[in-house]
């Protein structure tokens, strides 16, 4: 459904002023090639800067590449832009609207500009019950999460075969992001294809089938979210009753990476059970977590590999 | 071509709502403005100090300021044309043109609303063409809702007045604004940030209105008018009752160049939105 190939876009060193904000020395991207299969979820990840705006802008056809071609549904995005944004739904990254607008005057021209199906209505009334927004309010005095689910309803309520999404839950509170996970799922059980761009890990992991990573503008890896997920280390910090019981679960054959007196830190790598067992034979006293971030996790499976190999690692595109 | 035979009715509606607001404040300005002038005129008109004074002006700053004939402001013609259609009025519909065409492309551009817009089946010069007929259809509002202004005004001080040189003028108006409007876009068009393309729309504004009043200071200079779109417009020959055909048409010709230009660029252009 969505086919990149090759794509290169180069900027040239200068600074870049792009909606208030400057960056020095963007390079743009290089021989980017992936595929997302039709009803597939696409994670796509890099630092600030990597590229991962840069793709999307592609995709929606609003730079044209130096070299390679992006593609949805068969159509080229630069070329067949306007026939191609009919089967797109895009929410973009920075959520500047028109702001003297209210949400629902937005909503309207936007459907408007679609082709204002009956459907349109109905999937925007169901998105804004399930996301609790007032539409009525002017957009200029909407808060930034308010504003982000204006744009999720935006690109969910045109019920498009291929989503774009760019950083979906920014500013959303802990409630609305799970809201917007059952929304993607949603979508996902319908044969949506959908691309997101993202950092929050149980956003990825629950909805994504694989993941890519953008890096300096080379794509460095693309791999399955179940690879993913053993490659992700975690960090306990866990307090017992006595020293003896933290020998005892040092001699269990956990990585335990700090002691401090009863408390000490152990990392763990996919499997679990080695921890629960150790834990079954001792009094815990406290019991914190703390996950890496996807983006270093997934570095991290691929240290070593990246310095003998700058292309693409994986072959699962 | 065929963007400007598909305009999109849903964005020219939004953007006409949002632009209409701003385009009445301006006109009600105006006729406010024009209601002053015109109420006055009488007792200026009766006032021989007045005429004396008008007839003691230099013939330079006559012409920069459109006063005609010796008579000078004793006749309503004269009176209106250099007062309700004179610096201020250009002034005036400079900036509202400038400022339409900066809110109705490059500002989109700069704080990326037009992601927005450019995410529908709508291509960019469908776009465009909506935006440039939301630009000329508030232009034709001001030109419109200033000329009943002054004709209600007219009206009111019982001024009898001849309609047609007013319409003649009015769409004079209208070519000269259109034309303002239109390398103003062209140069949001090929300008990356909208800074540089409303300080360049601006600045070759002031630029011919600086030669036309230079071509007004001395008959030496008056060939100066010929090379800015001003120098075309002279509000007192054609409330006169001279028709101003070639003037308007070659307006209109101008900004078909520079709208056809932009939509070109725009087309093509990468934007980083």
């Amino acid at each position: 459904m969505i086919n990149v190939e090759g794509i290169t876009k180069h900027f040239p060193g200068n600074n870049d002023k792009t909606q208030g904000k400057e960056t020095k020395g963007v390079r743009g991207i290089s021989n980017v090639t992936f595929s997302v299969a039709e009803g597939e979820v696409f994670g796509f990840l890099g630092p600030n800067g990597a590229g991962k705006t840069t793709l999307i802008r592609h995709l929606m056809g609003f730079i044209k590449p130096d070299a390679g071609f992006a593609q949805i549904d068969g159509l080229d995005c630069w070329q067949n832009s306007t026939t191609v944004k009919g089967v797109v739904g895009y929410l973009p990254g920075e959520m500047n609207f028109l702001e003297q607008m209210s949400g629902l005057e937005f909503l309207k021209l936007m459907s408007g500009m679609h082709g204002d199906r009956p459907i349109f209505q109905k999937r925007r009334e169901v998105l804004v019950e399930r996301l609790d927004l007032n539409l009525k309010q002017p957009i200029r005095k909407m808060s930034k999460g308010m504003k982000q689910k204006l744009g999720i309803i935006y690109a969910l309520m045109l019920d498009s075969k291929v989503l774009i999404l760019d950083e979906p839950t920014s500013g959303l509170d802990p409630l609305m992001q799970k809201v917007f996970i059952e929304l993607v799922l949603e979508e996902k059980r319908q044969g949506k294809t959908i691309f997101i761009s993202s950092h929050i890990f149980p956003e990825v992991e629950r909805t994504c089938d694989r993941v890519g990573i953008i890096r300096a503008g080379k794509l460095v890896a693309v791999e399955g979210i179940q690879k993913l997920r053993q490659a992700q280390r975690q960090t306990f910090e866990i307090t017992v009753e006595d020293e003896e019981q933290v020998q005892l679960l040092c001699n269990c054959g956990l990585t335990i990476v700090s002691v401090q007196g009863t408390r000490f830190s152990v990392e763990i790598q996919g499997d679990l059970n080695p921890l629960l067992s150790g834990l079954a034979q001792v009094k815990v006293r406290e019991f914190t977590q703390k996950t890496t971030e996807l983006e270093e996790a997934f570095m991290h499976l691929y240290e070593g590999v990246e310095a003998s190999e700058p292309g693409i690692i994986s072959s699962h595109v | 071509m065929k963007g400007w035979k598909h305009l999109n009715r849903a964005l020219f509606r939004a953007m006409f709502k949002q632009q209409g607001k701003k385009t009445f404040n301006y006109a009600i300005g105006l006729a406010l403005y024009n209601l002053l002038l015109i109420g006055v005129y009488p007792s200026i008109s009766q006032s021989m100090v007045i005429s004396d004074l008008s007839a003691s002006l230099p013939n330079s700053v006559k012409r920069v300021f459109g006063v005609t004939s010796g008579s000078g402001l004793d006749r309503f013609e004269s009176y209106v044309s250099s007062q309700c259609f004179g610096q201020v009025w250009l002034l005036v519909m400079g900036i509202y043109t400038i400022g339409t065409v900066d809110a109705l492309i490059p500002k989109l551009v700069d704080q990326g609303a037009m992601a927005y817009l450019l995410s529908t089946p709508v291509g960019r010069l469908e776009v465009l063409s909506t935006q440039v007929m939301v630009l000329v259809s508030g232009l034709v509002l001001m030109m419109v809702l200033t000329e009943l202004g002054i004709w209600g005004e007219m009206a009111l001080f019982d001024i009898p007045i001849d309609v047609c040189p007013y319409l003649r003028l009015g769409v004079l108006g209208l070519a000269l604004f259109v034309t303002v409007g239109s390398y103003s876009l062209f140069f949001s068009a090929l300008s990356k940030d909208k800074e540089h393309a409303m300080l360049s729309a601006a600045g070759l504004t002031f630029l011919y209105y600086a030669l036309d009043v230079f071509s007004g200071l001395d008959d030496r200079f008056s060939w100066v008018k010929r090379l800015t779109i001003f120098g075309w417009v002279r509000p007192p020959e054609v409330l006169d009752g001279e028709v101003p055909f070639v003037q308007t048409v070659s307006l209109f010709g101008l900004s078909a160049i520079f709208i056809t230009w932009a939509t070109c660029i725009f087309e093509k252009k990468d934007l980083h939105i």
